[in-house]
């Protein structure tokens, strides 16, 4: 195998490879950076126009985008408070507070060099680990699935926020918002108040863009007009170059990347939740944890690496096994077979230089990042932000526009977004956290579907869900993080 | 308004979300109705100590740990206006086309929010809208409402 | 006088104009709604397909992918949009046949504009090796003997696969117990994992399994068998013919669509099948042509809601 790896280096060496991952890397800075608009389109997008060439230079393009939209979607989190992709709303937490207190380009080079080792990590993964990874992925049946959903959204709701009440409160109404439209299982609708709208449920997506991006652009819009930034909060101090953050925070990151790992290779999860859960260990290890959501960079760096280490391994189960881990793994999976590469077991033994040399595509976008990211996102974007915020509230709403419409091409989907951004605002300012409401549209039907999925499969016995050894792993694990939290509850009471 | 009682009325709302959901959800066929009933209930569950707590601390007389908060909206003219502006811009976006609407979409909410130099507002809507023209048209491809001048 | 002249004359305008329309379609680019997610088995054909197509058209035709609902909500986008031939749907058949009986849609086969189906492919029930049957017969004979015991993973309640197998076990008395999972791919991954025990669904994803022994395909839910399942049997070598159902693809258009233009459309899809990259992609997938368009098309629509309506009804699934 290891021969074959390094047989593949020199077709993802060749010009044309590298060619298509600087361009793919671009655009999926660019494309992560631009609220509204996500990797998915802009890869279903610009696959066909690869159909005609190798599919190396289809893959670079994939590997570009894929690894460039998860740094990209750190920008705007980091100096706006807007997630540009789902996976970037833990950037959030403490990128934006950091640019606050000026230390907005810190921010920015901490989530770059993130992003790298996260992505490095992860490629480095795949390519030694995959086979036996893929056995991982087989072995969670459906009630496994359920409780890795519980376990995520549980722990999120209780750690995120200050009140755990209030952080439960948010979950659920995620949850509940998630079960709107027709029920996968039985077929029947669920509180779609006769709508036709409403049969399809709420996409993920618009839910975020509407909760995360309207209310900072709705305060900015309240703000009297000037200008947003001016250069001295991209000033990055000596003492922060590479080697001084690999000092600071490889811990961090060797604890996140594992996380973005584990998390990488189950089918259906997704960066999000890696991010999140990096987010919320690193907070919990921390000697300072209140210091976490007002402008930590470690906070940064445990999110950035945590969803960019999902990356590659999403591609695991997909590569090895022929089940597409995501919708981004799924549209390589079809570019593959419009090469005429038939995905599953033997494509490592038929079409060895194609996936091996993709793997190393991964690697190197990874790495092509420090180069690009800090670049662009330092110059591009800064100059963008000395916008004043009068034109700068209205170019951001068209971005979201055009990206929201573009989902489905349904304009009846900005109106839902614009509903949720009051939503959101509103919450904001009931002191309600919003990640978990977002956590709640994505893993609620991922809990409740696998729930039933296995109680059908075992004819409604419920100790199955108790009685399998990974999910009585998760469940343990699910205790430790609720009684450590409420150790740590109880021991601050005490001292206040 | 002070925390507290935000905190009640939002207790309150979450109580009667989660009541609905649960009693909506009790009608379900079979196993779809075990999700909605539980989310429902435990929703209800979680903002009772909400509700407790917040009423406890009205009814002592204390102001409570945070004193008075945020305003609700900071500037509610600015506020509706940019809501008011979108609104009209959905609407019309599917008949005017894309990139027309946009534009004056730009230039009439810089206006509104207070930008005084025609020269910056026209020239970033323009480089703005060829940007995105670029993007869309050029690279992605991207179909988006058609202008009002070229449909067929 | 004056009067028909003016009527003669603008008929006369309208007939010199009409052609112009037509054979001056399409002058921008197409929006091609596929109603599943991207990167499916549906949106690998429809992708390859629009490769040639737009060579054929001359013009760009993008795919827009509108998942969920069983497909009812692309679909459902593609009734609501104007009929001007630049907005059509590449679909499968069961968002058209079957999800209509379950769900509230806005569309019928009444209604949307038949333009031409392009390709059909059978499901097909798979168990692992060591399951004790080696064939069809086997495989229909131990489900009969062990009713309720056996799980079978399926594409979920409005999907085509799950009708075709209850079509078969209700004629040949079986009861399995049907899971439904979000498509083929999750299916294969719970069979794969042992977490059910027969795989039912498309080809394509279970076929490298067969090739290196981890699954046996006993049965196709076609009439005739399938080349690239040798050990799978057709409907017609059991004696049942008339319970095939299959999975097959077609391009449709708004209600009201100019049919000059649904013709511009057909026939540059009979054209665009022709390329034989386009035919080897087929043949790897199991695939096979079958190029059905105009009033035809919408017969065997028909026929296929029709006959799904019924056994529906027979299973007690149907409920518009």
């Amino acid at each position: 195998m290891f021969e074959s790896l390094l047989n593949a280096l020199p077709v993802a060496l060749q010009l044309g490879s590298l060619v298509s991952l600087v361009v793919g890397t671009l655009v999926g800075i660019l494309i992560g950076a631009l609220p509204g608009l996500n990797p998915v389109m802009a890869i279903a997008l610009m696959l066909p126009l690869t159909y005609g060439f190798d599919p190396v230079i289809a893959l670079g393009l994939v590997a570009g985008i894929y690894n460039g939209s998860m740094y990209g979607g750190s920008i705007p989190a980091i100096l706006l408070n807007i997630p540009g992709t789902p996976a970037a709303i833990a950037t959030t937490f403490d990128g934006y507070p950091m640019t606050r207190k000026g230390q907005g380009g810190l921010a920015l080079k901490t989530a770059c060099w993130s992003s790298a080792i996260g992505g490095i990590v992860s490629a480095l993964a795949l390519m030694t680990l995959a086979p036996m990874l893929a056995k991982v992925t087989l072995a969670f049946g459906p009630s496994e699935y359920f409780w890795v959903a519980v376990f995520g959204l549980v722990s999120i709701a209780v750690l995120v926020g200050k009140e755990a009440s209030k952080g439960m409160l948010s979950a659920l109404l995620g949850v509940i918002i998630g079960l709107v439209g027709v029920d996968a299982i039985s077929g029947a609708e669920r509180y779609t108040f006769g709508t036709l709208y409403l049969v399809g449920g709420f996409e993920l997506l618009i839910v975020l863009i509407g909760l995360y991006a309207i209310p900072p652009v709705l305060e900015m819009a309240e703000k009297p007009n000037a200008s947003y930034f001016n250069a001295d909060s991209f000033r990055v101090s000596a003492g922060d170059g590479g080697f001084g953050l690999i000092r600071r925070y490889w811990p961090t990151w060797a604890r996140s990347s594992l996380t973005g790992v584990c998390v990488g290779i189950l089918p259906g999860a997704g960066g999000n939740l890696a991010a999140l859960l990096s987010y919320n260990e690193a907070k919990r290890r921390a000697s300072d944890p209140d210091s976490f959501g007002t402008g930590n960079p470690v906070g940064v760096a445990a999110a950035e690496s945590g969803n960019s280490a999902d990356n590659a391994s999403a591609m695991i189960p997909s590569l090895t096994l022929g089940i597409p881990g995501n919708l981004i793994a799924a549209l390589v999976l079809g570019a593959l077979m419009i090469h005429g590469l038939q995905p599953g077991p033997q494509l490592f033994t038929r079409s060895p230089d194609v996936v091996f040399g993709f793997m190393w595509q991964l690697l190197l976008t990874a790495m092509l990042l420090l180069l690009l990211g800090g670049m662009i996102a330092t110059r591009l974007f800064a100059q963008i932000l000395r916008m004043p915020t009068a034109l700068l509230v209205p170019t951001t709403l068209v971005l979201m526009a055009i990206g929201i419409y573009t989902v489905n091409g349904n304009v009846v989907d900005l109106y839902v977004m614009l509903a949720f951004g009051m939503l959101g605002y509103l919450l904001n300012r009931l002191a309600f956290p919003l990640a978990p409401v977002v956590l709640g549209v994505l893993l609620g039907p991922m809990a409740e579907q696998n729930l039933r999925l296995s109680m059908l499969i075992y004819q409604n016995d419920w100790t199955v869900l108790f009685s399998r050894p990974i999910s009585l792993g998760i469940v343990a694990l699910l205790t430790a993080v609720l009684f450590s939290q409420a150790w740590r509850a109880w021991r601050s009471q005490q001292h206040s | 308004m002070s925390m507290t009682y935000r905190d009640l009325f939002s207790g309150l709302a979450f109580l009667i979300i989660g009541a609905i959901t649960a009693w909506m959800g009790k009608d379900f066929y079979d196993d779809a109705a075990y999700v909605p009933l539980g989310a429902g209930s435990l929703m209800s569950l979680f903002a009772l100590p909400l509700i407790w707590r917040s009423s406890r601390r009205l009814l002592v007389g204390s102001p409570g740990g945070q004193a008075v908060a945020t305003a609700l909206v900071d500037h509610p003219g600015r506020f509706l206006a940019t809501l008011g502006c979108c609104l009209v811009y959905y609407v019309t976006l599917p008949h005017i086309g894309f990139y027309t609407t946009s534009a004056v979409f730009v230039l009439v909410l810089a206006a509104v929010l207070g930008e005084r130099r025609p020269k910056v507002v026209v020239g970033i809507t323009v480089v703005f809208i060829t940007l995105l023209y670029g993007l869309f048209a050029m690279v992605l491809r991207r179909p988006l409402p058609v202008e009002f001048f070229l449909a067929s | 006088m004056k009067t028909t002249l003016l009527i003669t004359a603008t008929a006369m305008s309208a007939a010199a104009f009409a052609p112009v329309l037509a054979s001056d379609y399409p002058n921008r680019p197409i929006e091609i709604i596929v109603p599943a997610p991207a990167g499916g088995g549906t949106d690998n054909v429809a992708r390859m397909l629009n490769q040639y197509l737009e060579q054929e058209l001359g013009q760009a035709a993008a795919v827009l992918n509108v998942a969920g609902g069983g497909g009812a909500i692309g679909v459902n986008q593609l009734a609501r949009s104007r009929a001007d031939g630049y907005t059509l749907l590449s679909t499968w058949n069961s968002p058209i046949t079957t999800v209509p009986h379950m769900q509230r849609v806005q569309y019928s086969y009444e209604t949307l504009t038949p333009i031409t189906s392009t390709s059909q492919s059978a499901y097909t029930l798979c168990v692992s090796p060591d399951f004790p049957a080696d064939n069809a017969e086997e495989l229909l004979t131990e489900l009969q003997a062990n009713p309720g015991r056996y799980t079978y993973g399926n594409d979920g309640v409005g999907g085509t696969m799950r009708l075709a197998a209850e079509r078969i076990f209700d004629a040949f008395d079986i009861t399995a117990r049907p899971i439904p999972f979000g498509g083929a791919g999750e299916t294969l991954q719970n069979f794969l994992g042992g977490h059910v025990d027969i795989y039912g669904g498309s080809i394509t994803p279970v076929l490298p399994y067969v090739e290196d022994g981890q699954a046996k395909c006993l049965l196709v839910t076609s009439a005739d068998d399938n080349d690239a399942l040798p050990q799978a049997s057709g409907l017609a070598a059991l004696g049942h013919a008339e319970l095939e159902t299959v999975l097959w693809r077609m391009m449709l258009g708004p209600e009201g669509m100019d049919e000059a233009r649904a013709e511009v459309i057909a026939d540059a899809v009979a054209r665009a099948v022709k390329h034989p990259e386009f035919q080897a992609f087929l043949a790897d997938q199991g695939e096979t042509l079958n190029l059905v368009r105009g009033e035809a098309l919408r017969e065997r629509l028909q026929q296929e809601a029709q006959a799904i309506g019924e056994t529906l009804e027979g299973l007690g699934l149907k409920q518009h």
